[in-house]
This record gives C-alpha cells, structure tokens and sequence, in this order.
C-alpha cells in the first residue's frame, strides 16, 4: 500500500462516518432572498447541495441534544430584525424556532433556559486562526515551495485550551488553517469549537485552500519563489496541475476518459475547482491584493476571499465588490497611512470605499462583504469581539461589525446554511451576551454549541 | 657668456610671469556678474589685481596690460565657502552618515550613539584642528577643482571637539594655508547627562576665565604705569579688518589665537595642577567666545537637539550656528522648524546639508531650507568634505530651488552665508572690490541643470583642471 | 562558624526591625481601597501659589474626579499649570480661557504605569531629563490616546531595589516640563536567594537605622519632593533632581533607594519570575508561570520587612492571596486579559482569574491595569495596526478589568488615581483635585467605551492634543 493509497483510506474512513450526516439536501448560498445583498460572492459553479460534493467532507446535522427554550431580554437574529423579549427553540442540534415569547409558543418537552436580560445573538466565526496548533502557533511547514498536500483537520483537539477559549469569547466556529509558511500552506478546516469529538464538530473539511502571497512565505518558500514574482508563478504552476487533474476526473466521471490515478497531492485541489471550498488568501497590500483577484478569482475563476486585506488593500473595495471577492479583515485593525500620518481603519475601509489619495471615489464592499478575524494566536482567539469593536472605534458602523462576526464570514466559507444567524433549521450555536456583543465590557454567559450549553461563565473565576 | 645671457632671458621671462599674477592683472569680460552681495549685472567685467577684485560691473573695462579672459556671457560667481568640513583632517575618522532606513522613513536614529568618532564625549576646547591639519594633500587639489575655495575645517569628536580653522584649500604648509586659525569653537552636544555636564562645566569655567580677564584689564587700566610694555594688542579672531583697509588674502599671516601664548594641548588636562597664573587654552578660547571674539559651531539636527542645547547653554550670550548635516534622518526628534522662533531669538545661522527632510512616519516631503528661510532664519548648505563637493551639491539645490527656495538663497547659502557664519565675509563669499578674488565661472547660470563649471580661481590664480 | 553565628544574630536583628515597622505602617491605617501609608497628600505641601497668570475654566461637562466620583455639568478651573477647583459654582476669574464641554466628559489624564517610548529610548545613561526627546511624535500619539503622564523605568536590580525612573508628563515641545518627579520608583526581581535575603535585611536594617537617626533631628524638608512648580532648579536645567535634599545627611552606601522607600518617597516595584523565563503575553494555551505564589509571597515579605506596601507587577494568581497582598499594603499591576491557565500538575489551583481586579480590589489592594506584552502588542503607542493590544487604547483594558466585574465606577481609576498610587506620584497626578497637576482630557463619551475619543488633552495647564487639529483621528466622526 503506497503513501497515496493510505491517505485515501484515512479520507474514507472520516467520510464513513459521517456518511449519515452529510446526506442533506439543503440547498446552498446564493439563495434568492440574497438579491438584495450589497455584494454577490463569487461562488463559481458550487453544487447546489451537500450532497452534492464530491471532494469536501461535511460535518454532522442533527446532532443529539437535548430540547431547550432560550428566553431572553433580546435575541439579535442577524438575518432579521432584533426581538424583544424573545424565545429560541433548539432540538437535535438545530434551531426549531426564533420569534416573540408573545408569538412562539414552547412545546412540551422543551426545557426553559432564562438568559435573563442578556442578548442572545448566534456564535461568531473566525475565517483565519491556528486554533488547535500545538504549541500554539501558525503551522508554517515548508515541505515544497507549495504545499497542497497538507491539511489542518488532522490537528484538532477539542480540549485544546483556545477552543475552551473560544466558547468564553462567543466564538463557535473556526476556520482553522496552516500558516503562510509557503504559498500554498494547506487546507484547512472549519470547525465548531465544542464538541464530543472533532468529527462532531467538523463543519466542513476543507474548510478552505490557505493560499500565502507576499507578505510572509518570502521566509521560507524554497527554491522557486522566494520572491512575489517567483511566487505568483509557483502558484500558477500548481494551480494548472490541480485542474488538469481535476478535468481528468470531470472526463472520467462524464464517461469521457480513464480513471485517473489517485493522487494525494492534487486531490484537494479537485475539490477547489469544482468549487466545492474556496481559497483563503493571506494577502495584503494594494498589488498583492490586486494580483490576488487576477490571478486565482479571474485567470482560475476560483472561489476567493481575501483574508488579511491589510495595508493599503481597502483601496481595491470596488474591484473586490465587482468581482464577487469579500474580505476576512484582520488582526490587523488599522493602517497607519504615511501619506498624511492617519490611523485608517481597514474594515472601515472595505466596507465605506472612499477616495483614496489619486484615485476618484471608490465603491465599498458594503455591509455583506466584509468579515473580521484574529488570526489566533496573533491576537488570542477570545478576542474576536475586540477586533470588531476596533473596527467599529475606526469607523465601521455596529451593525456591520456584528454582521462581520456572524453571518458575512458564513456566505463567505459557503456554510451560511448552516451557522451565521439564527434561522429556525440552522444549526443551534447562541451566544448569550450581558450587553452589547460589540464591547469588551460585555461577556459571555452561555454558549451553545449544536444546541448543547458548553460554556457557563462562573463568575468567580470566568475564562473570560 | 652665452650660458649666462640664457639664465637672464629665463628670469626674465618668470619675471613677466609674475608680473601678469601680481602686476596690471586681469579682466574677465563678456561675463554674467552674479555678486551675491547685490544684484545680477548680466553683461559686465571683473577686474583682479593683486589677488583681490579689483573693480566689476557693465560699463568696466579692461585696463591696458590686463590679461583679458572672454567669460563667452557665462556666469561669474564667488568661489564656495563650506563652512563645516573635515577635509584631509587626520584627525580620527570624519563621521560616518547614518544608513537610511528603507522601510521606517524618519524613524528613530539613535542607537546609544551617534556617529562619529566612538568614545565617550570629551572637552578637548584647547585643540587647534589645524594641529592635525597636513597641507600636501590630493583632497584639497580635488575640492579647489570643484570650486570650493574657502573651508571651515572642524574637529570632530563628541561633546568640545576643539576648535574649527578657515583654511584655503591650497598651500605647501599649514600657515600657507590658514585664514583663520581659530575662527570657532566645536560642538557636538547629545542628549546625555555625561556631555551635558562636560559642557556645562566648560561653559561656566570660560565665564570664570573672562571674569579673570576683565578684572585683569581692568587692573591694567586702573595702574597703567605698573604696565611697562603696554597691554597686550589683541587681535580678536573673527573680527575682519575695517573695509578700507582690507585684509590681504594672499600674504596675510596666520593670525594668532588669543590663548596661544599658553602651550597647547600638553598632556592630560589637569587643571588643578596649573598654576593660578598660567590660563587654560581650553578655557581662554572659552573665554574668546563668550566674549564675542569667536563662534560656536554646534551641531543639532532637530528640535530635540536644540532644546537639549538651550539647555546647557542658557545664560551665555554667544553667536551661535547651527550646523544640520543629519537632520533629513532626525524625523522623530522634530525638525528644527519647530523651534524657530528660539533660533531666531538666539540670532542662529543654519547651516545644513541641502536634503529634503519627511515628516516623521509619513511620506511627506518638506523643504526644510525653504520653510527655515521663509521664517526669518538665515541658511546656508554644507558640502561633501570631499570627492566633487560642488558636483554633488548642486543638483541637491536645483531641487531645493525648484521646490520652492529662492535661487539667491541657495546661492548665498554655499558663499556669502557661510563665509558670514565662519566671520570672513569682509575676505571672501561675494564679488566686491577688496575681496579675494575666489571666482568660479560656468557656462550659463549655476542653477541651470546643464550649466557646465568653465573655470575656478583661487585669489586670482585659475585653478587648472585637465576635465574641463 | 563565627560567620555563621553572625549572619543569624543579624536576620534576628533585622526581623525585629521590620516587624515594629510594619507594626507602625499598620498603626497608621490605610485610606481608601488599602492606600498604603505612602506619600503625604500634597495640597499640605504645596506652597500657596503664586500670582496665577493664566486661567483656564473648562465648562459644562459631565467631570470625572479620578477616584470615582462624578460631577454632572461641572467647571474645572485651571490656574496655570495647576487644578485651582473642581465643581459646581466654580467662579470663573475675569480673562480666563473658557473652554466649553457641554455634552462631553471631562477626565484626568491617564497615567500609563508601564510604557515605553513616549520620548525616552529603553535605556537611559544617565538623568532622564538630559535624554527627553520632547518631540517625539509617539507622545501625541500617547495624547491621543489618553496618556497625559507615564512611569519611566530602566533598570533593576535582582536582590536589592535599583534602576532609573520618573514621571515623565507628555508636554509636547516642552522639554522643561516633562521631567515631573525623579526616583520615584525602583525595582527588584524575586525569587531571592537565602543569601539575597541575608543581604536585603541586612541593608533595610541599615536603612531603618539611617533614617529613624535623621527623623530624631529634622531636617528642613525640601519642597521638591512634594512636587513644586515645574520650575527650572538651581542649575537651570530641565526639571528637578531627585527629592533628597542636600541638608540631609548621606544615606549609608548600597542603601540610598531604601530610605527612599522607607520615607516614602519612592515605591519598589517587584517583578515576579527572576530570570524573566518565558513570559509570554497573550494568547490562551498559555500556562507558563501559572503558579507564581511563591514569588508573590516573597514580594509581601519584603514589604513586611520593609513595613511599606511594594507594587506587585502583573501576578498571575494575585488573586489567590488578595489578603495577604492587601495586609501587606501592597499594590498590583494587572493585564486583566492575560490568560494562564492552571498548571495540571498541582492539586490546587493555579493560573489565572479574569475576576483578579475585582477580587484585589475588594480586598483594598490598589489595581492598575497595563496592556498586554509581546509580540503584537506592548507597553507602546505603536503604528503597527493590531489595535487594542497595545497603548493606543488603555480604556480597553480597563474595561476588561469590568467585564471580569470590577466595579464600573471604580474601573476609572485602575487608569488614573490607582495607575497614579502605583507610581508613587499620586500627590501631582491621578485626579482632578486642586493643587495637583492641570493634566486635563475632554473626551467624546464614556472614557471606558472602546468608542470614545480624545478630544482635547491638557498637560500642566496647556492644551497639547485637539483630535480635530492632528491627522491621526481627525478623519473619525460620528
């Protein structure tokens, strides 16, 4: 048995597993109610369903949990106007109904959990953090100049202490992903940060392909590439081996050609061009960001979305929003503009669009293309709420901060069937806030996770 | 007999030679005049005798026996003056220029130390720089090429690095060489107590040192027949001799310093063991400066070196220059506009390299030069010590003009001014008669970016130059 | 053997001594929230001021004293660079600058006990105030961001108090202004070795000695100490040199910053962890230094033996020995974020508590909050762009201080009077009380609101940052 052979049989098994779970035939972004979004995502031609995926594996659905009624003071359902005085029913790990205690009616058997004065909201997602590294830190294994072979989802532990984190901050799923050691880090994983085992919590593996552009993998990107130059190129190289590999399997499967041979390294990178998954691109700065778009949204028609998009970046707001590219921002917060000495906020940025110095005005991304991260441990995966309310100090409005830990980086990783907002058959990840969800002062205290309370604040020693 | 009638005719022929450099002279016709002192005269002549200008302006003409050069309507300006030079000092090494940081413009300098000589800050006030001066030197030749004509030659080190000389960049030996052996006293201060206290203590031992001789001169004058020989006739430094009768540049001999009667320079400084009537060096050329004979060069690079300097310097009442060669580099530690009404209550000069600064953390570009002048401060620009100092420079200032400092500002800034700071500008740094006739010469006007340098004369004698 | 015997008799001596010391800082009572015993209040000090020259009244606003208090609509009147008065029928003097505040919240400025940059490299040679770079432009940032002053600290010893400091006010420009107070703190390492103590007590009995010898015949105290006038001293120089007067006599060799700490005119501030082994800021997952009791513990034992409380900084399980702390008058500085997890190898608990500023607090120990350390963040106004890890916004800290639940009204002064004890110059600065420094911010809302901005800062009387002035802000509106 080679090396590839046995790699299948480890994808095999984690499928095997799952293989009651993923069998849903929930239909995926764009739905049409999105019309009326202030940007359209690229999706390319993403199945319509799960089942559909040939590639990516999902996580489970209906996860047993008990039945709960949350009541509380008001619940912030994202995908519609705040409740007050609200309830939210959850069973077998899903949302059973969010409306007025006045209009939902609580069905026997469902066990009444009061929050009180507290906000409930859904639970945050991160799109870039390293949340279950060891030691840690990014996995910046260089191996190759591109490394599409590695993958993060044989990392996780859920007793790993920033996902215990995590659950204190409010956040309930992470894509985590390799570190921009070279270009081409891996694949990574999206994942909710409570469960019974990291199958159970699997959302969706690969969550995303971890492209590096400049900005970091100049460290260590091997013989080819150690500049942008020779970069963008080995990228390029690798990308046109994953879709002949890819077209390959499309002959085979459509009865036009042989079945191909296996090939561990290219594998994933089949599933990226049946745009199952998309690219999260380290990338920042007005060139770098450009040539991102060009490069992997245009000349490979891929399924993109910027993470970091730091620096001058924000600049490119209405080519992004023109070609379906949204933005992870962070941790990054501001940039310090050596024109004229201002401290820029960057989501701000994005999302407002502006005039920039020698350009006429440019479009924003608005307020449903912008998401924000914390690249965990750069700023420690608890804080995510910080880096919103820093994005609202410099500029951005509450709304869309709060939309940018919710629901914009869902449609943006393609799970916003599933998480994201609270929207009776997603999934029952809540969040019960003291205050306002955007301001430190505020804590957490309840988290639930697949419609089971994972996190209780104690208040004589809170995590968090 | 033959043999001897021969050597008749060759001394009669250097005899003739000498005659045209010191005898009737020579004319430059057909030249743009630019005087720096007063207007442009656009067609004009200048005549040098004897080392000096004799005569200029459009209705001059050259007297009969003058040797006429056709200027061909180039430009005719003074020769350069660079005020603050370590030209062929063998003194330690000039200090190096700091490396640019590529990615933090105005980002922070200091690391500990400063450039320049490494080691600890030192009071040596009593050294002469010409002490470490060697005449024979290639650099002299290159600069006087160049068109640099006069140089403040400075000592370098930290803290009192001695004191600064006006030398001509041409002579077989020191004294050939020397204008003005002590014309001023150095300063290096940096923010640190150590150097702080080093010139604090030498600024309050030269007021003790001019206490003791005012109260000497006035015993003097109180008992003047006790004073058999009469007091002592002072020729202060820097005080240049009264128009109508000028110094002469050619012949003049080096001036004596005022401390010079005591040794200088021997051994450590123990000033303890000197005896109560034997004055210090050190603290006679102190004393000059107080007393307004000489100058003090300092150097300060931005507004936090100002302020650290005020700080030493309070009470003293002295002429003051500030000489900037690092100030595009000093971002962080503000610019020295920031403290200009301070430079312009304590009467400064500036003197700093012709650079652009930025301000800190930003990519904006600010002439310095221009905002300095525009305050009411008098500028002038440093010049390489070595290599094509004119050469380099002059770009430097064609941009400085361009972004918006007036041209005879520039153009003062590397004669007139500095020949004002160094306190020789009754002998050099404009074209009027009496002056020493240090003249360059370019083909149409300096700051025209192609204008090419056709000629230099140092008092008189042109420069020769195989490149041209 | 002899030696032996020699070493123990003087450990009895010196255990003796500090005992009745500690016994007299006991006596003496502490004030508000366990205020040690420390510096004299200064309005007592303060020689009646001159003629003022120049008023300023800021009018209108919603005043935050410092220690809690608020005053609705109050006046805060400036004369020169001192807080002449603070309330409600504030008659303003004919000529003053009034400066209008309605709407607005007016706060002292934020005194940052652990900061670096803001005019000074890390390592000054010499005195402070010949190395201030007063044009630094991270100083306006520091305005910007609240800090009207900061404890400057370099150095420090490992077995006896050492090291540079002052209270370094951000007066833009003002080079003669900035030094405030010199030797204000000193700092020392635990854990000590036994020989280390042998030595610490051996010194502080030296010290005790010198200085109960020198309180029996008074000398004329310098006013310098309390804090006089930002003049220019004998010298003409920046600032003022240390407080110790010249009429005192000289303090036995080794023990200067002793009697400094016994008179109480400085603080010790105790780094926990001695060779400073892998402290690393941040991120969760960390379990480095998770137990740091017994460092802690040694801390309040030499503030026994000095019998003057110490400035615990950023302990990870203060909140474990909140009494002991607090009987011991001690002080802490806290990360309130700083996540350590409890060390798995030890039976009882360990590591972290985001309640420890609350925990502390209740137990009467004085709190100051700092910003984390590291990488990405540090105790500097930086332009790097992680906003919210470093000194660009010290409210956050204090408000992470409140959602471990400190008492919101309380969480002010963990920025400002606290943050001003924990320096040891809470007699100039921390408040807007009269007689201390005319350090002023007029804020845009709440101070402790990750939304509020500085709009206006003063520094001894004179406006220094107006947001709508500078370009790092201007640009924000709401």
């Amino acid at each position: 048995m080679n090396a590839s052979a046995h790699h299948r049989a480890a994808g095999v098994a984690l499928t095997a597993l799952l293989a009651a779970a993923s069998s849903a035939q929930l239909e995926l972004s764009p739905r049409p109610d999105q019309a009326a979004l202030s940007m359209q995502i690229y999706y390319g031609h993403r199945p319509r369903t799960e089942a559909e995926h040939k590639v990516a594996v999902w996580g489970p659905l209906k996860v047993p949990s008990p039945a709960y009624a949350f009541r509380a003071a008001r619940v912030l359902p994202i995908d519609g106007p705040p409740i007050e005085n609200g309830v939210v029913l959850s069973k077998d790990g899903d949302l059973v109904a969010v409306g007025k205690a006045t209009e939902v009616t609580i069905p026997d058997g469902y066990e009444v959990v009061d929050c009180g004065d507290a906000w409930l909201l859904p639970g945050f997602i991160d799109l870039h953090n390293h949340i279950s590294s060891p030691g840690q830190g990014d996995i910046n294994d260089t191996v190759h100049a591109t490394n599409p072979e590695f993958r993060t989802v044989d990392l996780i532990t859920m007793d790993h202490r920033a996902m215990r984190m995590a659950l204190a901050g409010g956040v309930t799923s992470a894509l985590y992903i390799p570190g921009s050691g070279s270009n081409m880090g891996g694949f990574g994983t999206l994942t909710k940060t409570a469960g019974r085992s990291p199958e159970e919590a699997l959302i969706r593996f690969p969550g995303s392909l971890k492209i590096a552009q400049a900005g970091n993998p100049e460290r260590g990107s091997g013989d080819l590439g150690a500049g942008v130059i020779g970069m963008n190129q080995g990228l390029r190289f690798t990308l046109e081996r994953g879709r002949e590999y890819y077209e390959a399997w499309e002959a085979f499967d459509q009865g036009k050609g042989p079945k191909p041979e296996y090939r561990a390294d290219l594998h994933y990178l089949r599933g990226l061009f049946r745009h199952e998954y998309p690219i999260s691109v380290h990338t920042q700065m007005y060139q770098v960001v450009l040539e991102t778009i060009r490069e992997l949204r245009l000349e490979f028609g891929l399924w993109t979305f910027v993470d970091h998009g730091t620096f001058d970046a924000y600049r490119l707001s209405n080519v992004a929003k023109a070609t379906g590219v949204p933005i992870a921002a962070g941790p990054r917060a501001y940039y310090f503009h050596p024109d004229d000495a201002t401290f820029v906020g960057v989501a701000a940025g994005w999302y407002a669009g502006g005039v920039h110095g020698w350009r006429s005005p440019v479009e924003g991304v608005g307020r449903d293309g912008i998401a924000i991260n914390t690249d965990s441990p750069v700023v420690p995966q608890e804080q995510l709420q910080l880096q919103a309310a820093m994005g609202v100090r410099l500029g951005l409005p509450d709304e869309v901060a709060i939309r940018a830990v919710t629901i914009n980086p869902a449609r943006m990783a393609g799970i916003d069937h599933r998480v994201g907002s609270l929207l009776a058959g997603k999934d029952a990840d809540l969040v019960a806030w003291s205050g306002d969800p955007i301001d430190p002062r505020s804590h957490v205290r309840m988290t639930v996770v697949n419609g089971r309370i994972v996190y209780r604040r104690n208040p004589d020693r809170p995590l968090f | 007999m033959t043999r001897s009638l021969g050597l008749t005719v060759i001394l009669l022929a250097l005899a003739a030679t000498a005659a045209t450099q010191s005898g009737p002279g020579l004319a430059i016709v057909n030249a743009r005049l630019l005087p720096i002192s007063g207007p442009a005269i656009e067609r004009g002549t200048l005549l040098v005798r004897d080392g000096r200008i004799e005569k200029l302006g459009a209705d001059v003409t050259a007297p009969p026996g003058y040797r006429t050069i056709d200027a061909q309507g180039g430009t005719l300006m003074p020769g350069v003056v660079n005020a603050h030079a370590h030209t062929g000092l063998t003194q330690a090494a000039a200090p190096s220029e700091p490396r640019p940081n590529r990615f933090r413009r105005g980002g922070r300098r200091r690391g500990g130390s400063r450039g320049g000589p490494a080691g600890n800050a030192e009071n040596k006030s009593d050294e002469k720089v010409l002490d470490h001066l060697y005449a024979r030197q290639d650099v002299f030749a290159d600069v006087l090429r160049d068109g640099v004509t006069t140089l403040g030659l400075a000592p370098t080190g930290r803290g009192l690095p001695g004191q600064g000389a006006v030398v001509r960049p041409k002579g077989d030996d020191v004294k050939a060489m020397t204008v003005v052996e002590s014309a001023f006293l150095s300063f290096a201060p940096i923010a640190d107590t150590k150097t702080k206290d080093l010139i604090r203590k030498a600024i309050e031992d030269g007021k003790r040192a001019s206490e003791r001789r005012k109260r000497r001169q006035a015993a003097k004058e109180e008992a003047p027949a006790d004073a058999g020989e009469g007091p002592p006739k002072e020729k202060p430094e820097g005080e240049t001799p009264p128009p109508d009768k000028p110094a002469e540049p050619g012949k003049e001999p080096a001036k004596e310093a005022p401390g010079k009667e005591a040794p200088a320079g021997e051994g450590p400084r123990g000033r303890g063991g000197r005896s109560q009537q034997e004055p210090d060096p050190g603290e006679e050329a102190m004393a000059d400066l107080l007393d307004g004979k000489t100058r003090a060069f300092v150097q300060l690079d931005s507004a936090m070196d100002f302020a650290h300097w005020e700080d030493v310097s309070q009470d003293a009442s002295f002429t003051t220059v500030v000489v900037s060669r690092r100030h595009a580099t000093s971002g962080s530690e503000g610019a020295l506009e920031l403290v200009l009404e301070r430079l312009k209550s304590r009467k400064c000069t500036v003197l700093m390299s012709p650079d652009f600064d930025t301000v800190p953390n930003t990519q904006y570009v600010v002439n310095l030069a221009a905002r300095l002048h525009a305050g009411g401060i008098e500028v002038g620009f440093l010049l390489p010590d070595q290599g094509h100092p004119l050469r380099t420079t002059r770009p430097q200032l064609i941009e400085l003009v361009r972004a918006g400092l007036p041209a005879e500002v520039a153009l003062s800034g590397i004669t007139l001014t500095p020949a004002k700071a160094l306190g020789v500008d009754q002998q050099v740094g404009s074209l009027e008669p009496g002056k020493a006739a240090n003249l360059i010469l370019w083909s149409s006007d300096p700051l025209d970016p192609v204008a090419q340098l056709r000629g230099v004369w140092l008092e008189g004698n042109e420069i020769e130059d195989d490149a041209r | 053997m002899n030696l032996h015997f020699r070493l123990l008799a003087l450990v009895a001596l010196a255990t003796f001594a500090s005992d009745a010391a500690a016994q007299r800082g006991r006596a003496r009572g502490r004030g508000r929230g366990g205020a040690p015993s420390a510096p004299p209040a200064a309005p007592a000090e303060v020689p009646p001021p001159a003629k003022v020259e120049k008023w300023t009244a800021i009018t209108g606003g919603d005043v935050h004293i410092g220690d809690g208090r608020v005053l609705r609509g109050a006046t805060v009147l400036l004369g020169d660079d001192r807080i002449h008065a603070v309330g409600h029928d504030v008659t303003i003097p004919e000529g003053a600058t009034v400066v209008r505040a309605d709407g607005k919240v007016v706060a002292p400025g934020y005194v940052a006990a652990r900061a670096q940059g803001l005019g000074l490299s890390s390592s000054v040679t010499g005195e402070v105030k010949d190395a201030i770079n007063p044009f630094d432009p991270s100083i306006k940032r520091g305005l910007a961001a609240g800090i009207t002053s900061y404890l400057y600290v370099s150095g420090g010893g490992q077995g006896t108090p050492s090291g540079t400091s002052a209270l370094v006010k951000l007066a833009y420009g003002d080079a003669k202004s900035m030094v405030r107070k010199t030797a204000c703190s000193y700092v020392m390492r635990v854990p000590l070795s036994p020989s280390e103590w042998a030595r610490l007590r051996e010194l502080v009995a030296k010290a005790k000695e010198h200085v109960a010898a020198s309180e029996a015949s008074p000398p004329s105290r310098p006013t310098a100490a309390a804090g006089g006038p930002p003049a220019s001293s004998g010298r003409g120089s920046f600032g003022r040199s240390a407080g110790g007067g010249s009429s005192r006599p000289q303090a036995p060799a080794g023990t200067e910053e002793l009697v400094r700490i016994l008179r109480g005119e400085a603080r010790l501030w105790v780094r926990l962890g001695g060779g400073g082994g892998g402290r690393r800021g941040g991120g969760g997952g960390d379990d480095d230094g998770a137990d740091d009791r017994d460092e802690i513990r040694q801390a309040c034992r030499i503030a026994e033996l000095l019998g003057t409380g110490v400035v615990l900084d950023d302990p990870v399980t203060g909140w474990l020995l909140a009494d002991e702390i607090a009987t011991t008058n001690s002080m802490v500085l806290l990360n309130p974020r700083r996540s350590v997890a409890p060390d798995p190898t030890l039976p009882d608990e360990t590591g972290s508590n985001m309640a420890a500023a609350r925990i502390l607090q209740e137990a009467g120990v004085p709190v100051a909050v700092t910003c984390p350390s590291g990488r990405f963040g540090g105790a500097q106004v930086g332009t790097g762009g992680i906003l919210g890890q470093d000194l660009n916004t010290p409210q956050v800290d204090a408000a992470y201080a409140i959602r471990g639940g400190l008492d919101p009204r309380h969480a002010l002064a963990t920025l400002t009077l606290d943050a001003a004890r924990l320096a040891g110059v809470e007699s100039c600065v921390g408040s807007l009380e009269p007689g201390k420094d005319a350090d002023v911010l007029i804020l845009d809302g709440d101070p402790l609101s990750y939304r509020t901005f500085v709009e206006t800062a003063l520094v001894n009387g004179k406006v220094v940052y107006e947001k709508a002035k500078e370009s790092y802000y201007q640009h924000i509106r709401r």
